[in-house]
């Protein structure tokens, strides 16, 4: 089918609603994954589609198999950031989190997860067809995963089940309040009972110091569009060589009539995973992200100033572990919900407000709490934040201390 | 520098500007480095788009 001139129109000159370059975005999913400046020159370079596989080694014709550019350095380099020995580049965190179920267990088993685990964490369970077990969370405010509850919920699976579950999975910071769990704890757990240990890295990797081996991981999944200041979709998939023949198992199918088989494909990922633009940010930003995590507590601190800031707004208090270990952070604002009853725009007023000083992210319509992210801002701009809420506040008669 | 090399090279240059633009947002008031850094690139871009033109047959107007 034609499809009208008029209508391809809409497809020419394609622009945000607004620009990184002239306003500050909070958006809690969005700070990690700001594009360096070499990720920015290297996707016009390598954005046509398969412009990566320029060198593909023929008789190894294999994704982490290139050279030029250096893909096979860069997954190796990846593994061993991440402090595992093995790693590759998939579409998302949630892939990664698929392949390990789909390939650590058989259908029925269960997968002990947190409760706060992100909603792809299940279906990525249900896809590989496993059962979800989860342990629980402590109530507000500071909604704590009660990780030694990861012994009972194994012993839980066993009882049910007579057999241990495929693997146990921590959201290593969550998405709802930015806590911090400590990932030992269950590493610890896990080996005791020799269950492997997913690690959900997808708020903490490539932002901040992760070190599978001193955490006790197995697997590690994260984001690069999330967290290594890549282009989506990009997620990485790491892991201990004592699950490398589990994982990534080559493929074994043969045709029945050429015979053709493809013994050199690892089974899970399909074969070749990530190319263009995403992979190519992904390397582009590699040193950059070396670099930054190594000034994690810089970027804490600024949050905490933040919501020190912002906590100066009598009745606003942030919601999750205190003081904050992370940049993702969750206010309960009830003061402007209270404004927005009695404002024209209702809850949109605090978008207005805040997009009229060029501060944007917070989701439009919210006022009775909301999340932002700090991430890789400067402190010019974490006073900027603060000062703009201030006067936010007190334009609309609230008590500031 | 060929035609192809200019063309990148100010976009490289552009780009380094964006960084320092993100930077800033959304007050841009530039530091003294920043200040250096944009004459540098702007001149940096200027010289190359001369290339261009004289590349294209043109003049440097």
């Amino acid at each position: 089918m034609r499809i009208p001139e008029e209508r391809l129109e809409r497809y020419r000159g394609l622009k945000r609603e607004f620009s990184e370059e002239d306003h500050i975005n909070l958006q809690p999913i969005q700070r990690g994954g700001v594009l360096s400046e070499e990720a920015m020159r290297a996707i016009l370079e390598f954005g046509d589609g398969y412009s990566v596989c320029d060198w593909c080694p023929p008789k190894s014709a294999r994704l982490d198999a290139i050279e030029t550019p250096p893909v096979s350095q860069f997954y190796t380099d990846l593994a061993e950031f991440l402090g595992m020995d093995i790693a590759r580049v998939v579409t998302r965190c949630r892939e990664a989190k698929f392949i390990a179920f789909r390939m650590l267990g058989t259908p029925g088993d269960y997968v002990v997860v947190d409760g706060l685990a992100h909603y792809s964490s299940y279906i990525a369970a249900e896809l590989a067809g496993l059962r979800v077990k989860e342990v629980p969370v402590g109530g507000s405010p500071e909604f704590r995963v009660d990780l030694d509850a990861y012994a009972s919920k194994i012993d839980e699976v066993k009882r049910e089940t007579g057999r241990l579950p495929a693997a146990v999975l921590l959201t290593h910071v969550d998405y709802q309040y930015g806590n911090v769990n400590d990932a030992r704890t269950v590493g610890k757990i896990a080996d005791e009972y020799g269950v492997p240990f997913v690690l959900n890295c997808a708020y903490s990797a490539g932002v901040m110091p992760v070190d599978g081996k001193e955490l006790g991981a197995d697997v590690i999944t994260g984001s690069g569009h999330k967290s290594w200041a890549a282009s989506a979709p990009t997620g990485i998939l790491a892991l201990n060589k004592s699950l490398e023949e589990k994982v990534l198992r080559r493929a074994s199918v043969q045709g029945d009539l050429t015979k053709r088989a493809f013994a050199a494909k690892e089974l899970a990922l399909l074969g070749c995973t990530v190319m263009g633009a995403p992979l190519i940010t992904l390397m582009a930003s590699f040193p950059e992200v070396v670099r930054r995590v190594e000034r994690w507590s810089e970027e804490v601190e600024k949050t905490r100033h933040l919501v020190r800031e912002l906590e100066r707004i009598e009745g606003i208090r942030q919601l999750g572990v205190k003081p904050k270990s992370h940049t993702l952070t969750h206010v309960e604002t009830e003061p402007f919900f209270e404004v927005s009853q009695r404002h024209k725009r209702k809850g949109y007023f605090l978008y207005d407000e805040l997009r009229s000083r060029k501060i944007v992210g917070i989701q439009p319509g919210l006022t009775k709490h909301f999340k932002f992210n700090t991430y890789g801002l400067t402190w010019e701009q974490i006073r900027y934040v603060a000062d703009s809420f201030i006067e936010i506040a007190e334009k609309y008669g609230l008590n500031v201390h | 520098m060929d035609l192809s090399d200019c063309i990148d090279g100010i976009i490289g240059e552009m780009i380094a500007l964006k960084q320092t633009l993100r930077k800033t947002a959304p007050e841009h008031r530039l530091s003294e480095d920043d200040l250096k850094r944009f004459r540098e690139s702007v001149n940096k871009a200027e010289e190359m788009l001369k290339s261009i033109k004289k590349e294209l047959g043109e003049g440097s107007t």
